[in-house]
């Protein structure tokens, strides 16, 4: 059996995150953050790619034997990813250190563009909603989340979630749109 | 669970990076990864720490400790990002209402004369405020200031507009004060600073903070501009200059704290604006930093509302220039398809204006994206499918604009087009 990871396997393996039949895509998401959130509080340098190779590493061995409690299994194989790059880390430059001379790449201007383009293609009370709990007026001292929870009849946290969604679907619009 | 779940105290601790105790940083990892209430309640709070973070609700020590972990996190700087862009989003927008809504000054004038009662407490106002003014003029603060300002009439320090400074090109290299000037300028210092520590209040303090504004000592210059903010939170024009303080600091900082000072910038420019709606200052430098934000929609729409405030005066000229830049730039963003589209809709409906602006945004490029070369391909391509209204329609397009280049610029080279054979003929320049 080879060590690869293939379409294949990988779609095995958001069911096998998912076995109730429920969106793999969502599990492995959460995963994603929780690992990603990981790595980045223990200050690694490059928190993504070893989010990456950790599930690289769970997908492999989660099509080759039986795993009961998932999760935590996932949370063991982090900690080594994370051992074994304090080792790798000793010989590398901090790249905080290096100063670099080269200009920032243009992203900008595409951002903007690409946030317009995201903006327009949510449903407008998501957009109206999104842009008001932004417009927060400090000087109005009008407790404005307040005031948004009260009009959608629903509870603070819950206020908080919808915008936590409405974000995390603008930054995987914007993340397609910069390519 | 036989430990209760950690506090929301302990999940913030936790996310700025403060939690020292190895026992306690486990504890919240493992139940980030076990618990999916846990899971959720990490991520609102990571959320709210990133939204709190841009609309300046963390103290002083939680935004040095989320700041500090900006660096080695791209999935919250990303997050920021987004959050910074949608907050200026929201504060571009919130002013323009207010400004359009507002009476324009001569209409307020007009309905407060329009009323005895007023005219008669505003001749006894005006009275006051003479006196007033003879008695402070003879104090040092306006003096100072009016010297300050002659020294920079030539060549103005910064890009941002001090409030109550006249027009003068940007002085990059000359125009400003010369060495012979330091003298003058030490003793403007001097005196501006006895009179902030005399008599400390809003004005002497934002005067000093002009004075430092000039000096480009930025720093110094937003310190002041606060400290009158103390004194007198509702005075736009200091808002307008602390803005502009931020706006010039910004430019001179590296890229993350750049994004957070001109997010200040606009905090201040929209509080000048909606104090003021009609001070120009503050709407001119509110344009400059969106701009600067890469918030191209917004940008043009505020230049153009300076513009309606502000039509005949040398910062008119320099805001139709800003806005000019930015269309062209915003061409450059557009994919060749846009382009065409748009050109082929101003065209459809002879909006020659706009069809001829397009065309001259892009006939620089010498890529995919200028008009003719779109216009010439759209045509030969019609012409293979045997599709004779949108050949037809491409080569009166193409006609129109090379019409427009042989009046307004004396320009031939579009009128080299074949009248007899499908296939482009070469043109002068050889090319194919």
């Amino acid at each position: 059996m080879t060590k690869e990871v293939t379409r294949e396997k990988f779609t095995n393996f958001l069911a096998w995150l998912s076995p109730g039949g429920g969106d793999g895509g969502e599990a492995y998401e959460k995963l994603r953050f929780c690992l990603f959130t990981f790595f980045a509080q223990r200050r690694c340098p490059f928190p993504d790619e070893l989010a990456d190779e950790t599930i690289n590493r769970v997908l492999l061995k989660s099509s080759e034997e039986r795993i009961e409690n998932k999760l935590a299994y996932c949370y063991g194989v982090a900690r080594n990813v994370y051992r074994e790059s304090l080792r790798k880390d000793r010989g590398r430059i901090d790249i905080e250190e290096v100063s670099l001379a080269a200009r920032e790449p243009e992203g900008e201007s595409f951002f903007g563009e690409c946030l317009d383009k995201c903006l327009a293609e949510l449903p407008d009370e998501s957009r109206d909603l999104i842009i008001e709990y932004f417009s927060e007026d400090k000087a109005a001292k009008i407790d404005l989340r307040q005031r948004l929870s009260d009009s959608l009849a629903t509870t603070q946290t819950a206020l908080r979630m919808r915008v936590m969604r409405i974000k995390l679907k603008l930054k995987a619009c914007i993340r397609e749109c910069m390519g | 669970m036989s430990e209760a779940s950690p506090k929301e105290e302990t999940i913030r601790e936790y996310l700025l990076g403060r939690v020292a105790d190895e026992a306690t940083l486990e504890r919240v990892e493992e139940l980030m990864f076990t618990d999916d209430e846990f899971s959720s309640r990490v991520a609102l709070a990571e959320d709210g720490l990133v939204n709190d973070f841009v609309l300046g609700r963390l103290d002083e020590r939680d935004g040095d400790s989320f700041r500090a972990t900006l660096a080695g996190n791209p999935e919250r700087r990303l997050n920021v990002a987004l959050s910074r862009a949608l907050r200026a989003k929201a504060l571009a927008a919130a002013p323009s209402e207010a400004i359009e809504e507002s009476p324009s000054f001569l209409d307020s004038l007009k309905a407060f004369f329009g009323r005895p009662v007023y005219a008669g407490a505003f001749a006894a106002l005006m009275l006051a405020a003479v006196g007033t003014a003879v008695y402070f003029g003879r104090g040092d603060g306006p003096g100072e200031m009016a010297a300050l300002r002659e020294m920079y009439k030539q060549g103005r320090p910064t890009e941002a507009r001090i409030a109550g400074f006249a027009y003068a090109p940007l002085a990059e290299l000359r125009g400003g004060p010369g060495p012979g000037d330091a003298g003058r300028l030490r003793g403007i210092e001097l005196k501006l600073l006895d009179a902030a520590e005399k008599s400390p209040g809003a004005r002497s303090r934002r005067e000093l903070g002009e004075f430092y504004l000039t000096q480009r000592k930025y720093e110094d210059a937003a310190r002041e501009f606060e400290s009158a903010l103390k004194f007198d939170g509702e005075d736009a024009r200091t808002h307008s200059d602390l803005g502009a303080a931020y706006f010039e600091l910004a430019k001179a900082s590296a890229k993350e704290r750049r994004l957070e000072l001109l997010s200040r910038s606009l905090e201040e420019l929209t509080a000048a604006a909606r104090l003021d709606g009609d001070l120009l200052e503050a709407l001119f430098n509110r344009s400059l930093v969106l701009q600067e934000l890469r918030l191209p929609r917004e940008a043009k729409e505020s230049w153009s509302l300076y513009l309606q405030k502000d039509s005949s005066s040398p910062w008119a000229e320099e805001a139709r220039r800003n806005l000019a830049r930015l269309e062209r730039e915003q061409a450059r963003f557009k994919t060749d398809a846009q382009v065409l589209g748009d050109f082929l809709a101003a065209f459809r409906e002879r909006d020659d204006a706009r069809a001829r602006r397009i065309h001259d945004e892009t006939k620089g490029l010498l890529n995919g994206a200028a008009v003719p070369l779109q216009l010439s391909r759209r045509y030969l391509l019609a012409r293979r499918r045997g599709d004779d209204a949108e050949a037809a329609e491409s080569r009166e397009a193409l006609d129109h604009v090379g019409r427009y280049e042989r009046e307004a610029h004396s320009e031939f080279f579009f009128l080299s087009w074949p009248t007899s054979t499908p296939a482009p003929a070469r043109t002068k320049s050889g090319g194919c």
